[in-house]
């Protein structure tokens, strides 16, 4: 008991019995429970339709469900999304989505210049800055949809880091990525200390990147634990269409 | 006026002034002004095309695509002409000749002031130009979701291709275009949906920010200048 109120106090995300059903009455997740320490690493495994993307748009209060929601220790409501979603970055799986603006720049610094209301120096320099970390600089003057799907996922990432969130939510991080890039990419997020729960498909980035993993299948938790001892649970795993 | 990949860039701003008259000016031309007036705009605007804002063959292959997708119009427009005019066949083949050409001066004019520019320029510009934020928004989503569109209607048709054995009938052909076009649609929809969701996690608020700042250099309001007089003199005699 006592762990557990210690681990409470020190948890950035708190989920307790999350439900969701999708417009047409799907339940897309059900009695999700789990909690998430500061600069833990979680992965999200599971199969097709698992919930894995739902799960972190929930997170991120671009979907409301039944159940609690705690981020931060602020439970997410209609009235504190804003708040929240500034200290909780998603990357979302497929660029294209993710990037609006018409320029790498101008997508990069939007989050900044939100906060800001205007577009100022210190958002510039900090988006050039942002660039630079992860080797993109010289996309910043390119149209956003004339980047190949390796560099878009990285501006995708520079729009989001550069807005510095406490939780950084990644779903599917190396998918269509080239083997160069998906190693580039897993070095990159291993460095960040952060607290990040990223959806994949992907067991070796697991293995590589998560100190801990959380496997769902049909909506529902079937296994949470360190990543080593479900990763190497091959049993667990075929149960569970991975 | 800046030099990029093309070969002279006028400031957004003085482009699209400079498309704006151009376009009352080809409206505004009464029916029956001699055709060598619409000649002159077009060739100072071929000029301007070859030798100042675009590199190669770069505006001869824009014009010809533009010109082909006026065509069918143009095409449409010559039969009603003769078909249905009250003039005198030469009279009315006239007219019609000053039509064509009107459309090829906004086609031009399109290329040489819009079309050389980049779309974040464009939109930076009506920013800092204090067109309302709505309007701006309104551009810049109509071109997202135009190459959305293009995306996911060229996928849609490779794909049909890929898939296709045999020549199917034309009303068979039609009826599987019409289920693409449906399935395009929604599938564009979908994504309008997910970016909106992106959008509002990176804090959206209704306004779109752009670091480029354009500054009006002396080359900018030569050009604007002379083009204004270009068309008040042909207006005027």
């Amino acid at each position: 008991m006592e762990l557990e109120e210690k681990l409470a106090e020190t948890s950035i995300i708190e989920v307790k019995n999350l439900r969701y059903r999708f417009p047409d009455g799907t339940l897309a997740l059900n009695k999700v429970s789990f909690s998430v320490g500061e600069k833990e690493r979680v992965a999200i495994i599971g199969p097709n339709g698992a919930g894995k993307s739902t799960l972190l748009l929930l997170l991120d209060g671009l979907l409301l469900g039944e159940g609690q929601v705690k981020i931060l220790g602020q439970e997410l409501k209609g009235d504190n999304l804003k708040s929240i979603r500034s200290k909780v970055g998603l990357v979302f799986q497929n660029p294209d989505d993710q990037l609006f603006m018409p320029s790498v720049l101008d997508d990069v610094m939007y989050g900044l210049c939100v906060k800001k209301k205007s577009p100022d120096n210190e958002a510039l320099k900090k988006a050039k800055g942002i660039l630079r970390e992860l080797k993109a600089e010289a996309l910043a003057e390119r149209s956003t949809m004339s980047l190949s799907l390796g560099e878009k996922k990285k501006v995708a990432l520079a729009g989001v880091l550069v807005m510095e969130p406490l939780v950084l939510l990644l779903d599917e991080p190396t998918s269509g990525l080239d083997p160069a890039a998906k190693r580039w990419l897993i070095s990159y997020l291993s460095a960040l200390e952060r607290t990040m729960i990223f959806a994949t498909h992907n067991l070796e980035l697991a293995r590589q990147l998560a100190d801990r993993v959380i496997l769902l299948n049909r909506g529902e938790i079937a296994a949470d634990g360190r990543a080593t001892e479900i990763l190497e649970n091959e049993k667990l795993l075929l149960e569970n269409g991975l | 006026m800046k030099s990029n990949s093309k070969k002279v860039s006028l400031d957004p701003r003085v482009g699209l002034v400079g498309f704006l008259a151009i376009l009352v000016f080809a409206a505004a031309l009464p029916a029956g002004a001699p055709l060598w007036k619409s000649v002159v705009l077009f060739s100072l605007l071929l000029t301007g095309g070859l030798f100042f804002s675009f590199r190669g063959s770069q505006f001869w292959k824009r014009f010809k695509n533009l010109v082909l997708i006026l065509l069918p119009f143009l095409a449409f427009l010559l039969v009603i002409t003769l078909l249905f005019s009250k003039e005198p066949p030469g009279r009315a083949l006239f007219y019609f000749g000053q039509m064509v050409f009107r459309a090829l001066i906004v086609v031009a004019a399109d290329l040489v002031f819009i079309l050389s520019q980049k779309t974040q320029d464009l939109l930076a510009a009506l920013t800092q130009a204090k067109l309302p934020p709505v309007f701006i928004q309104l551009l810049n989503f109509a071109i997202r979701y135009s190459q959305i569109f293009t995306k996911e209607a060229t996928n849609s048709f490779r794909a049909r291709l890929s898939r296709e054995k045999c020549r199917r009938l034309f009303f068979e052909n039609l009826r599987i275009t019409g289920l693409i076009s449906e399935r395009i649609f929604w599938r564009a929809i979908e994504r309008s949906e997910r970016i909106y969701a992106a959008m509002l996690s990176r804090g959206y608020n209704g306004h779109l920010y752009f670091h480029q700042k354009f500054r009006l250099q002396r080359a900018d309001l030569v050009a604007l200048i002379s083009l204004l007089a270009v068309l008040i003199f042909l207006a005027s005699i």
